[in-house]
């Protein structure tokens, strides 16, 4: 008998629903109108976390602000099932978007799920290296460039000589940017020995912070002084601000999280990538997509540096920086892009 | 209490006590969850209107969300399988008086083994790669749920502690077998190779849905069935209610558990299996989802009962979807739906305290 | 990988101090679930307890920039959850089980709303400025001691002492006699005249209480708040109270077994980059529950089974 009642709460429920719905697939595949595309983004953490997505977001909203698109965004954590990802997906097709953008290496496989059945969406996610197929695009994540100009700052700066990269997992991105980091600073290290490179992959993005935030910790403790972040940006940089040492910030201009630690921050211009995306959909050009290779000549990765670091680095150092990034604008000098096998 | 000074107004001669208490009944068997259902949708509606939505909407979104059209339908009986089967695995365990919480060690499990078995066996074709992964998913379930219960049965230790621990050695497993043995070879992040099509759960034609919604569909009578009409049925709801007047009449109350561990390991592994097979297709970290603790929500308001536990089943996995749709469209916490899940337990249990204190 | 990196003499120190630092929070909350098991009441909530606290906590220290002021009223909001706990399970008699699990889902989910309610969506990532570490004078020039236990933050001895005064209450006062009493035999002790509602009520709402200050103590290490930042914390202390046999003291030492291993494992999988290497890291990710589990094992077969209270569990219905 007991199991009545939960019966008749719910069938009364459902009666309401039924009867008070209108069917909701049929919003229909309606199109950009008066050139304004419907924008989807799909974050894989917090929206106000100053790096990844608030990036991703804000890059976004510039373009609203110019009118360019009409945009929605869904915050999702790291956490977030295939199927959950696929069904936001499979949702924000149906509801008419033009431009659906999973903002996370993860979302790939989900997203390639979905792609068949809305051939007039163009859809797009962070693999970052040229995973792109029909209408589903990739776009790069140069930070490895940015990296090397952050790790000739540090490498002036370290007093171990030991450099410590932390990454969610060993994604060629993440690798490349670490490698990379090294790389720059041995440009610029005068200091006893070689420079020495200790990375480290959490397992998991935003979710792991309590761990990375002690496995800063413990680098620190091994002799690490200065610091470079993919995608754990927030807790490493906690971490650094803890125990007084150097990191570089990621995605965007990470100083105000702490202005006494951070030596430099890659800026990712992320407008300039969804700038080609939309001109894509509005001139039709969705299948096959393109991999948008937006790199630091193009203006898509910039180094912003801590005003307050300026005079703690040594003038040759500066110089350096200043000499190298000129030369990665200018095409003259590439970074060696080390995130293969 | 009254001294009896002033004796009560007179009142009309009240009904008969049978039919009183058939009202009785009725009220609270329908009273107490239409309550529960209210009360939570109530904290709820406070809650969105903090969060600066506007309830009727917020509601109105999370209805269409999960019985809205076809697709909905078919999100929210995908979303019910592996809650009931997992409500139906606590149910069985608890009605012993085994409160595990290892659901999410046994789905995780579950998951490992339907990933190995069709990653690493060439079985080829989906009529022998099913029931071999149910056997093997069951069992390997089985064995995690049944280190809890022998725990506990043989030892006294603590199953909540005991089924907990499980979990996390469980998901690390997990966590390893994802990077080393299955881990895909062109993949980057953790995670295994895309099971070969042949292993993937058939959909209903015309839908999304796959067949494991049948495993769960099926296990409903079954359970009820074995609860109500076996031996095992009865011990355990006699070792549930007492122990000891369990032993006096000569049950084994330590194989009464151990036996019911089994079980709703069994199930939870079940679940795991289905979910990997059926709308995953990958095993990674992300498939251990949590799903073990929102089982007991569903258990709970099921009142442990089979036919209970499908429409706490439906409830639940209506809310989840619908905190998912709200969130995407109005931007209101997702939490909420936790929240009123939570209030709507707490209901029923005060509601049911106060029924049962009032007799 | 250099193990000496994690052991050596110049790591072990630090190992030492991060042990300490991890495990307070779970002392605290098992010191304070001790008391409320002994007198018969399972505390099953801590961990919702805990994340409102660590909200609570966090929102008060963004805004005031006190810890301490973040301290206090994480343990009001860790006291006040668990008076929900508190009236089904004893003004109400209701199942303890059930109700602890669900206060959990409730408290985890209430913090989280809050979360996103008071910082909203957009703006900077909100940080709060931990408590700063106070070496005590004289004691913490103890070689290797002195810097790993008197050179914490002024929380972490807060809590230290807290937890000792639970345990003198336990032991050595009369409220303490009649917290045991209601954990042994309700019946004999109400018949005394221990109210035994009364008892358990006091000892429920300290117990949420350290929760709600352990989970303050978990963001001031942390400096930023998250979904799911007490990180099951909460549930391995209601481990830790079997292992310390239901002593608020044993607490510390049960606590500082699970910080050790641990630190440990994070340092082991930081010394090694995270990479391939012959042992797989997932095992020592696994050991401090691993390890939590076996002793917990040992322990109730060894000892645990004749400590713990007989009325453990088992709701109080006064006889009228």
């Amino acid at each position: 008998m007991k199991k009545l009642g939960t019966a008749v709460a719910v069938i009364a429920a459902a009666g309401v629903a039924v009867s008070g719905c209108s069917s909701s697939s049929e919003s229909g595949a309606s199109s950009s109108s008066d050139g304004v595309v419907k924008a989807a983004i799909i974050t894989s953490g917090p929206v106000n976390d100053l790096g990844w997505n608030q990036g991703m977001v804000e890059g976004a909203e510039k373009l609203e602000a110019e009118g360019l698109i009409d945009l929605t965004v869904v915050q999702q954590d790291s956490g977030a099932t295939s199927e959950q990802i696929a069904q936001i997906v499979t949702d924000l097709a149906e509801d008419g978007h033009d431009l659906v953008v999973g903002h996370s290496f993860n979302y790939g496989e989900p997203i390639k799920g979905v792609i068949a059945d809305y051939p007039d969406v163009l859809f797009a996610y962070a693999g970052g290296f040229g995973d792109i197929t029909a209408n589903l695009a990739d776009y790069s994540q140069p930070f490895y460039e940015g990296s090397f100009l952050s790790g000739i700052l540090a490498g002036d700066l370290t007093k171990s000589g030991i450099l410590a990269g932390t990454a969610g997992f060993e994604i060629p991105v993440c690798k490349a940017q670490i490698e990379s980091f090294a790389d720059g600073a041995r440009l610029s290290y005068k200091g006893p020995g070689e420079i020495q490179l200790r990375p480290s992959y959490i397992g998991g993005w935003s979710d792991a912070a309590a761990q990375t935030l002690e496995a800063v910790n413990a680098l620190v403790d091994q002799g690490a002084d200065q610091f470079t972040t993919c995608g754990v940006d927030a807790a490493t940089i906690e971490g650094a601000k803890q125990r007084g040492v150097g990191v570089a910030g990621y995605a965007m201009d990470q100083t105000p999280l702490a202005p006494e630690n951070v030596v430099s921050s890659i800026v990712w211009n992320l407008d300039e990538v969804l700038r080609a995306m939309v001109a894509d959909v509005e001139s039709g050009n969705i299948d096959p997509a393109k991999y948008y290779d937006v790199d630091f000549a193009e203006g898509g990765v910039d180094v912003a540096v801590n005003p307050a670091f300026a005079d703690k680095i040594s003038p040759e150092a500066m110089a350096l920086f200043e000499e190298y990034r000129e030369k990665i604008k200018s095409g003259e000098f590439e970074v060696e892009y080390k995130g293969g096998a | 209490m009254s001294t009896g000074m002033l004796s009560p107004p007179v009142a009309a001669p009240p009904p008969d006590p049978a039919t009183r208490s058939r009202l009785r009944s009725l009220l609270t068997t329908v009273g107490i969850p239409f309550l529960a259902v209210a009360v939570g949708l109530a904290v709820g509606a406070v809650l969105i209107v903090l969060a600066g939505g506007n309830p009727g909407e917020a509601y109105a979104t999370m209805l269409n969300a999960a019985l809205g059209g076809d697709t909905q339908l078919g999100r929210l009986l995908t979303g019910m399988t592996p809650l009931v089967l997992i409500g139906l695995g606590y149910a069985i365990a608890y009605r012993t008086g085994f409160i595990t919480i290892g659901a999410q060690g046994h789905y995780d499990v579950g998951a490992i083994t339907a990933a190995a078995v069709v990653l690493s066996l060439p079985l080829g074709t989906s009529w022998v790669a099913i029931p071999v992964v149910a056997v093997t998913a069951a069992v390997a379930g089985a064995c995690v749920g049944g280190i809890a219960g022998v725990l506990k049965a043989r030892l006294g230790v603590n199953e909540i502690i005991s089924s907990l621990m499980l979990n996390y050695l469980v998901f690390y497993a997990l966590a390893w077998t994802v990077r080393k043995p299955l881990a895909n070879p062109n993949g980057f992040t953790p995670e295994s190779e895309r099971i070969p099509d042949w292993a993937a759960l058939a959909t209903i034609p015309g839908t999304r849905i796959h067949i494991g919604v049948f495993v769960a569909v099926a296990a409903v009578p079954l359970v009820w069935w074995l609860m109500r009409s076996t031996r095992f049925g009865f011990s355990s709801q006699i070792v549930g209610e007492s122990p000891s007047v369990a032993a006096a009449n000569g049950i084994s109350v330590a194989r009464t558990i151990v036996t019911s561990a089994l079980i709703s390991g069994a199930l939870g592994g079940i679940a795991g299996a289905i979910m990997l097979l059926g709308s995953e297709f990958r095993l990674s970290l992300a498939v251990s989802s949590g799903i073990g603790f929102t089982a007991i929500v569903v258990a709970l308001l099921g009142r442990r009962n089979p036919f209970g536990i499908v429409l706490a089943a439906a409830l639940v996995s209506g809310l989840t979807l619908g905190s998912q749709a709200v969130q995407r469209t109005q931007e209101i916490p997702a939490s909420i739906g936790t929240v009123v899940q939570a209030v709507m337990i707490l209901t029923v249990l005060l509601a049911n305290r106060i029924v049962e204190r009032a007799r | 990988m250099n193990w000496s990196d994690v052991l050596g003499a110049g790591a072990l120190v630090p190992l030492l101090t991060a042990a300490l630092r991890l495990a307070v929070p779970i002392i605290l909350a098992a010191a304070g679930a001790c008391l409320a098991e002994r007198s018969g009441l399972m505390n099953l909530g801590i961990e919702g307890q805990m994340m409102v606290g660590a909200i609570t906590a966090f929102v008060t220290v963004y805004y005031t920039g006190n810890p301490l002021f973040g301290a206090v009223t994480g343990a009001v909001a860790g006291l006040l959850t668990a008076a929900i706990v508190g009236y089904l399970t004893i003004t109400m008699a209701v199942d303890q089980i059930i109700t602890g699990i669900s206060v959990v889902i409730l408290g985890t989910g209430l913090a989280s709303f809050l979360y996103l309610q008071v910082f909203g969506m957009t703006g900077t990532p909100p940080r709060i400025q931990g408590s700063t570490p106070v070496d005590l004078p004289v004691l913490s020039d103890i070689p290797a001691i002195g810097q790993i236990v008197f050179s914490q933050s002024p929380l972490v001895y807060a809590a230290l002492l807290l937890v000792v005064a639970l345990w003198w209450v336990l032991s050595r006062t009369a409220f303490g006699l009649s917290v045991r009493a209601a954990g042994e035999s309700p019946e004999a002790a109400d018949s005394v005249g221990v109210s035994v509602p009364r008892t358990r009520w006091i000892t429920l709402l300290i117990s949420g209480a350290t929760a709600g200050m352990a989970g303050a103590l978990v963001i001031d290490g942390l400096g930023f708040f998250q979904d799911g930042i007490t990180g099951g914390r909460g549930w391995i202390a209601l481990g830790v109270v079997i292992l310390a046999r239901w002593n608020p003291l044993g607490a510390i030492a049960g606590g500082f077994m699970f910080g050790l291993v641990d630190a440990f494992q994070l340092r082991v999988q930081a010394a090694s980059g995270g990479q391939a290497t012959s042992v797989p890291y997932e095992l020592f990710q696994a050991m401090p529950y691993a390890v939590t589990l076996v002793a917990v094992v040992v322990t109730t077969v060894g000892f645990a089974r004749n400590n713990a209270p007989k009325a453990l569990g088992v709701p109080f219905v006064p006889a009228r």
